[in-house]
């Protein structure tokens, strides 16, 4: 499998190991779903990582597709239960329910798992944590909705299991004033306490480098 | 007018059960906020993180009189690094000291170096716990839900540093598993202004949809009203 040079990526070139390759690297897709992609406006976001995805796929990389939503059996634990019921946007959808679905320019392909979640942490009550181990993936590329939300929260219990992430700037969106700028910043600081940034095109540029 | 997470209710599901809720306190080791610790070591003023000693120290005060469950976390790795991953081990270098590295100043964020300790103004108290955890959440890799759930804790108030760091992805954790969580906004900050600052907007947001942020004050004042 091919070998990828670094990423040129903020604050250190990206993974901190010098070089990549697809069997030990997954594109994650979180949340990237109606409702969440309407109140964002992140149209021109879902529209830039398509063409990623397509040549992931086409190099033979793995991609992990979050779905935020409640088992509507079960419901969400009591008080989020009640704070997510007080809230006009950002919400917490049952499953199946109008909005909830993927759209459809990056609708998971057949064997790309998709980890329903019912918070912010997709690895919190899901596989997430174990497929990744299982399938030996130890670098992340990381796009979604919201920056601040699951996006921001994913990150940093991936960043606690030691996996080395990257998130693309034009990758992720919100609709909260300064929350794309806030989190940029809480990512890179410390030397990248919680990872690295770059745009989609610089993914894309280390692909087309291969050796 | 959209509830904030300065005018949602907290707690929300009924009245404060001083049995049901826990005083967390993160991270007030001196390698965070202490002279000769971590952060004092990388050149970086530790006058932010220490802003939240006072505040802290009375709403310990006030735990204990209540006779609350209080909890200390210490971020900090085996002594043999076993359980320090490669990734924080290398940005940690690349930031200028090393975690676990033999430095003439000790070995940061270490279990059993004198910058792991708890500061003396906030040690813990006989009958208090304290949780080791390797990572930023609490919750990763440690005891603490456990500890939680088998104290039939359901509501937590979260204090200490830095508010970037180990309070925010502890606070996220701590919502997702259903704990309905209010943060000491005088009892948190971090090394960075900016930071701690658009952490404390981003909290606010969409209805404190993480839970409540509070000041000091104002919990201690509930906590007192329970405790009667």
């Amino acid at each position: 499998m091919s070998r990828f040079q670094p990423v040129a990526s903020r604050p250190y070139a990206w993974p901190y190991t010098g070089g990549w390759s697809m069997a030990e690297t997954a594109l994650f897709l979180i949340d990237f779903q109606g409702e969440a992609v309407a109140e964002t406006g992140a149209e021109p976001v879902v529209a830039a990582l398509a063409p990623l995805l397509q040549r992931w796929r086409a190099a033979g990389g793995f991609v992990l597709h979050g779905r935020r939503g409640f088992d509507p059996l079960v419901g969400l634990p009591r008080v989020t239960a009640i704070r997510n019921a007080a809230r006009p946007l950002d919400r917490i959808l049952a499953r199946g329910s109008d909005g909830w679905d993927i759209v459809t320019p990056l609708a998971p392909h057949a064997g790309e798992p998709v980890i329903d979640h019912a918070g912010d942490n997709a690895f919190i009550g899901t596989d997430l944590g174990f497929l990744v181990e299982q399938r030996g993936i130890a670098n992340l590329v990381v796009a979604g909705l919201r920056t601040e939300g699951a996006v921001h929260a994913t990150m940093r219990a991936a960043n606690d299991l030691g996996l080395e992430c990257l998130l693309l700037e034009d990758g992720t969106a919100t609709d909260l004033a300064g929350g794309h700028e806030t989190i940029m910043n809480i990512t890179r600081f410390g030397s990248g306490l919680f990872g690295t940034t770059a745009p989609i095109a610089a993914v894309e540029a280390a692909i087309s480098g291969s050796d | 007018m959209n509830e904030t997470a300065e005018t949602t209710p907290w707690p929300i599901a009924g009245p404060l059960d001083l049995a049901r809720t826990a005083l967390v306190v993160i991270d007030m080791q001196t390698d965070f906020c202490g002279p000769g610790g971590w952060i004092d070591r990388l050149g970086q003023s530790v006058e932010n993180t220490r802003k939240p000693i006072g505040p802290i120290a009375e709403l310990l005060a006030a735990a204990r009189a209540a006779g609350m469950t209080i909890i200390h976390t210490r971020e900090g790795h085996r002594p043999d690094l076993s359980d320090l991953n490669p990734v924080k081990q290398w940005r940690s270098r690349a930031h200028g000291v090393g975690i676990g590295d033999d430095t003439p100043g000790g070995r940061a964020l270490t279990r059993g170096d004198p910058g792991h300790d708890i500061i003396p103004e906030l040690a813990p108290r006989e009958g208090e716990i304290v949780v080791d955890k390797p990572g930023k959440s609490s919750f990763h890799a440690t005891e603490f839900d456990q500890i939680l759930r088998a104290r039939g804790i359901e509501a937590l108030i979260v204090a200490g540093v830095t508010s970037d760091c180990c309070v925010q992805s502890t606070v996220r954790d701590g919502a997702d598993l259903g704990y309905d969580c209010v943060l000491v906004a005088d009892g948190t900050n971090a090394v960075e202004t900016a930071n701690h600052e658009g952490m404390l907007a981003v909290l606010a947001a969409h209805g404190g949809r993480w839970g409540a942020v509070r000041p000091a004050r104002s919990v201690i004042s509930l906590i007192a009203e329970a405790a009667q």
